[in-house]
Order: C-alpha cells, then structure tokens, then sequence
C-alpha cells in the first residue's frame, strides 16, 4: 500500500515537527555531530509516526499532533538523550588527547631527553618529571574509551558523569603536564642552560601551549555537560 | 508498561526485534509495541538512546540510507549482538522458568 506523502500534507504538520525539533535541538547539549544525528533521526521518527497515523486516516495536521504527543515534551526527549550525549563528548574528548599527544610529546622527548641516549629509566624519570602523569592520563584515557564501548562486553560499563569525569581529569593532567615542562623549558632559557636548538624549542612550546588551550576549552565542555547530567544515562524518561 | 519496570531486559528486546533484519529507529518502537500486543509501548526516548548504547558496545550497527529524500538510520545485529541475544535468551528462559515455578499457584515447601 502507498504511504501518505507528508510533502503533500497540510502545512501545518510540517511546521509543527520542525517546531517539536527546534525545541529540542535548543535543549540538547553536546558534540555537534551527535546532536545532528540525534535530531535527523528524531525528525525521522516523528515523520514516520505521522505517516503511519495518516495512513489510519487521520489529516496530516491531527497526525503530527499525536506523533509529537507520543514522542513527549520536547525537554523530556532531549533529557532522554543527555547521557548518551554526555558519553559521545567525554569519549571525542580523550579520543582527541590520546591520539595528539604523540604529537606533542615526541618534541618534548627529544628536547629533554638525555644526551647521549641510553636506557636509563631513573635519569629519564629526573629529566621527564611529567612521565608519571603521562602514565596516569593515559591509563584514565584507554580506560574512559574501553568502559563506554565495545569492550563493555567483557569489561564493566561506566555512566556519563564518570566518563565526563574521567575525561575532564585526563584534561587537568594533561594542562598540568603541559604547565610543568613549559615551566622546565623557561627556566632553561632564562639561565642560559638551552641547549637545544631554538627551532626545536619552539615547536615543543608551541605545540604545548595550543594543547593547554584546547585542554582548557575540553575540561570546561566537559564539566558543564556533567553538570547538566540529571541522571547518570539518562535512558529512562517518564512518559 | 512503564518504561522502568523493563529497564533489566530493554536491551534483549531491541535485540530481539532486530532479529528478522535490519529495522529503522520507529520501526523498532513499533515492532515491540505491536508485538507485545500493545504492553510495551515504550516512550522514544528509552529506545533511541538504549539504540545508540548498543550500537557503541558493538552489538547493533547503525548506517545512515536516503529514503524517499529523507535520512534515515537503520540498525542491524553483529555478530556479537547475534551471540549476546542467545545469552539473553538463555538467562531468560531459566529465570522465567524458575519464576512461574514459584509464581504459578502451585504449592512448595522450603526446607525446614
């Protein structure tokens, strides 16, 4: 059987679903692209419902309403989805840190790492003295991504205000990490102690400086989402 | 049926319904509605949600397809949410069993 053709319906159906998904979109909060998937796919959902109820003989305007009545409070439907949202930015976050600290700590190692080169893990430990936290940032990193997804299957899961928690910590350590060897770099300048080349310098410093900004702007997204979780998922919402 | 009181087997029904092949998010909703014969008519934002928390733990796997202009996602089971409803089921049907044991109005005596 052919299915009704919202298109063609009143207009009034239209406009009330995207009405119902701009009251949502202004209540959902966090990454960009979770968010857009979330609403295509409410918008999808609402559209269906509307169909199916026009299919049963309803106008299109009367169809709308019911379809967005089932959905519930535009407010409730966007609560819903806060968890999940929540867990999508603590994850996108230490994605983000993990995968560029390489990046930034390559110039730092061959900075400060001792010359000649040989293996030994207490001169290393004294000329690196962000090695530990590097060793708990990381730790706290894998453990927010394996504990939100696929290795939930053998491991357990954690809510999205750990995750958010977790997360905004990575950021503190990696802004702390970041402070100190900038701090290391400019007492060797201001004594004359560099020894390094400047270009090599600066690339590390600059390199540490874009990542303390971007660790601040990460732990600030991450502890307002936490703040505006109500619940840790966010799965269940009253009808 | 309020939303709460499936909160323990929300995540072996989705399985289940994606079962007979890969479903959009409304046509889940639907299909749990209509196949409980209306008991679980749950609200959309239980299902979507617990949709995207399956998909993240592997077990569903979403992709976004045109239809008739429109975006649409449709969710299909892994292999891993294949195996993960076969232990569902095999919880279920031991702790149902072991429920209508008891619940069923037949008499049972504990060990004195």
């Amino acid at each position: 059987m052919a299915r009704s053709d919202l298109a063609t319906g009143d207009q009034t159906a239209q406009a009330a679903i995207d009405g119902y998904i701009g009251d949502v979109e202004e209540e959902l909060r966090g990454p960009r692209r979770a968010r857009s998937r979330v609403l295509s796919e409410i918008r999808d959902g609402l559209e269906e419902a509307t169909r199916t109820r026009m299919d049963a003989g309803l106008p299109a305007a009367d169809a709308s309403a019911a379809a967005i009545e089932e959905f519930g409070a535009p407010a409730l439907t966007a609560h819903a989805f806060a968890g999940e949202l929540g867990t999508a930015r603590a994850r996108r976050i230490v994605f983000a840190l993990l995968l560029t600290g390489p990046c930034v700590g390559i110039w730092w190692l061959i900075l400060l790492v001792p010359q000649p080169w040989r293996f030994d893990p207490q001169s290393l430990w004294r000329t690196i003295p962000v090695l530990p936290l590097v060793v708990v940032g990381v730790g706290a990193g894998i453990a927010v991504v394996a504990m939100t997804g696929r290795f939930t299957r053998w491991i357990p899961r954690v809510g999205a205000a750990a995750a958010l928690s977790t997360a905004a910590a990575v950021t503190i350590l990696c802004a702390l990490g970041d402070t100190i060897v900038l701090s290391i770099l400019g007492a060797a300048i201001a004594a004359g102690h560099l020894t390094a080349p400047v270009a090599l310098a600066s690339i590390a410093g600059a390199a540490s400086v874009t990542r303390l900004v971007l660790a601040r702007i990460s732990c600030h997204r991450c502890l307002r989402t936490r703040l505006q979780l109500r619940h840790d998922d966010g799965e269940v919402s009253p009808r | 049926m309020r939303a709460e009181t499936l909160k323990g087997h929300l995540d072996a029904l989705l399985l289940a319904s994606l079962e007979g092949g890969p479903l959009h998010g409304y046509a889940i909703i639907d299909g749990l509605r209509q196949g409980s014969g209306g008991t679980f008519d749950l609200p959309t934002g239980t299902v979507y949600p617990a949709l995207h928390r399956l998909e993240r733990g592997g077990l569903i796997a979403g992709t976004w397809d045109v239809s008739g202009g429109r975006r649409r996602r449709t969710y299909q089971l892994t292999r891993a949410g294949r195996d993960a409803l076969g232990a569902e089921r095999a919880t279920w049907t031991e702790f149902s069993t072991a429920v209508t044991g008891l619940l069923g109005g037949g008499t049972w005596h504990a060990a004195t």
